[in-house]
């Protein structure tokens, strides 16, 4: 029953594999099931120059714009809150008789200039604190520590780039939190690609036979999550184990299958197939492939 | 005033009434109104001109994993700190095991209270028994964190129960006062 969904699903991608096979059946050692297993962006992309200009503009647009802040409804008059808050605050001066204003006569409403955006300077919390940090910032790793079960400590934006970019370890999986990133495999001639393995029987299912490869050379320690068990290309070998188009017949069918990295880490066993592996992006496959091996898969890649 | 005019303009030219459109101004010159209908007028009130855009603060939120994401909000904060939420919440984290809201519970101030004031409640009990009741308390919380429902307490509140009723063993109330004056509706 496998061998007939298999071959269905070799005659949707249009490969020769069932074709000439309709009285002979091709040996099943011949196919090899492939992960592409992708690691999806952990923070938002970078945004151009330009895109970042217009989007300042658009904000500063609707700062002016915006409606004067009620104070009066997020600050009870009288409490501490509302003293902190007004205390903070720089009022404009208001206007007199007889007083000339170079930059205009002010128009002032609840404490604003209505002809300028609203600026609120919300009262700091942690002033003293960062005082007493400065003053810590020497003690051992136990300071470091306290700072974090602080529950008001300051909150500070990470950092987009990490250790791994910095090293360029292409190996780690915390680097290029921008980009998708695919895991590719160094083979024994020297040429990288996605890890493939050959199915030894039909007893078991394409992506199935790929996900218990994948473990046996990355170790068990690894969450993925399969998006179909129906392939996503396929990728065609000769008789030298070199890429040959899809229109011609290949001695090898190489199938390839998405799959996601959810959880865990990709820690390289010892195997005789696999001595390297690599984290990388769509761009810097396109470099450590080779090129007839990209325009078969390069399709199937995100390009953020 | 304005719905009479209002109509007129509003009517849509058909070939007998292109005629009229086209009068004769000031020297006979043909002045031809425009065939568009034009919008009603609709008295625009004070503050209604543009729509609300109210006046809003950007935000630093720090998720309970660390993660820090900017979003803008009305309420007056520009840093916010979250202790229970989608990175915590094991419903949505199925993929990671290790995620719990027992800790994110354990820095909210109402196990601060609990801490403080444990020790009323395990007075005269072996340090055996509260880790015991510790764990079994820890269970029943992740029960009711992962499933949504809620543990059975049908022990726990028999306890208290007992207690109670042993505080209001020989009690009987004790009348201070005398009835109230209900006032009174006169018939009429």
């Amino acid at each position: 029953m496998f061998k007939k969904q298999l071959f269905s699903q070799a005659r949707s991608f249009a490969t020769e594999v069932a074709a000439s096979s309709s009285t002979s059946t091709t040996p099943i050692t011949s196919v090899n099931a492939a992960i592409i297993l992708s690691r999806t962006p952990i923070v938002t992309p970078e945004i151009p120059e330009f895109e970042q200009k217009y989007y300042q503009y658009q904000e500063e647009l609707e700062r002016r714009l915006m409606w004067t802040f009620p104070r009066w409804y997020y600050f009870k008059k009288g409490t501490v809150a509302e003293r902190e808050f007004s205390k903070a605050q720089i009022y404009p001066i208001p206007k007199h008789r007889g007083v000339w204003f170079p930059k205009g006569v002010p128009d002032i409403k609840h404490g604003r200039d209505r002809r300028f955006k609203e600026t609120i300077i919300l009262p700091k919390k942690h002033q003293e604190e960062e005082a007493t940090h400065a003053s810590q910032a020497s003690g051992a790793g136990d300071a470091q520590v306290s700072e974090l079960e602080d529950v008001a400590r300051p909150i500070k934006l990470n950092q987009r780039t990490t250790e791994a970019d910095a090293k360029n370890d292409q190996t780690s999986l915390e680097r290029q939190l921008s980009r998708t990133l695919y895991l590719l495999v160094k083979q024994n001639n020297g040429s990288w690609k996605f890890p493939s393995f050959q199915l030894k029987d039909n007893s078991t299912a394409l992506h199935e036979v790929a996900e218990q490869g994948l473990r046996s050379i990355g170790g068990v320690n690894i969450n993925t999550w399969t998006v179909s068990s129906t392939p996503a290309g396929v990728v065609k070998y000769g008789a030298k184990g070199e890429v040959v188009g899809p229109t011609s017949e290949g001695s090898t069918t190489e199938f390839l299958l998405k799959s996601h990295i959810i959880a865990g880490k990709f820690e390289l066993q010892k195997n005789d197939n696999v001595k390297e592996h690599k984290w990388v992006s769509r761009d810097e496959i396109k470099e450590l492939v080779n090129d007839e091996y990209f325009e078969q898969v390069g399709h199937l890649l995100a390009k953020v | 005033m304005f719905s009479t005019t209002v109509k007129q303009q509003i009517k849509t030219p058909t070939t007998t009434t292109i005629s009229k459109l086209i009068t004769r101004g000031y020297a006979g010159r043909p002045q031809v109104a425009s065939a568009l209908p034009s919008r009603p007028l609709k008295r625009i009130r004070v503050g209604k001109a543009r729509p609300a855009i109210y006046h809003k603060f950007n935000c630093k939120v720090e998720l309970s994993d660390g993660s820090v994401i900017l979003r803008q909000s009305q309420f007056p904060r520009d840093e916010l700190r979250m202790i229970t939420d989608q990175r915590n919440n094991p419903i949505w984290n199925r993929s990671k095991p290790d995620v719990s809201l027992l800790d994110a519970e354990a820095k909210g101030k109402l196990n601060k209270f609990k801490n403080k004031f444990a020790a009323f409640e395990q007075s005269g009990k072996t340090e055996e028994e509260i880790e015991k009741i510790k764990q079994q308390e820890a269970e029943e919380r992740k029960i009711r964190l992962e499933t949504g429902a809620a543990a059975s307490s049908a022990k726990e509140d028999a306890e208290t129960d007992d207690f109670f009723d042993m505080l209001s063993n020989n009690y009987s109330e004790e009348k201070l006062g005398g009835n109230l004056a209900a006032k009174k509706k006169s018939k009429k």
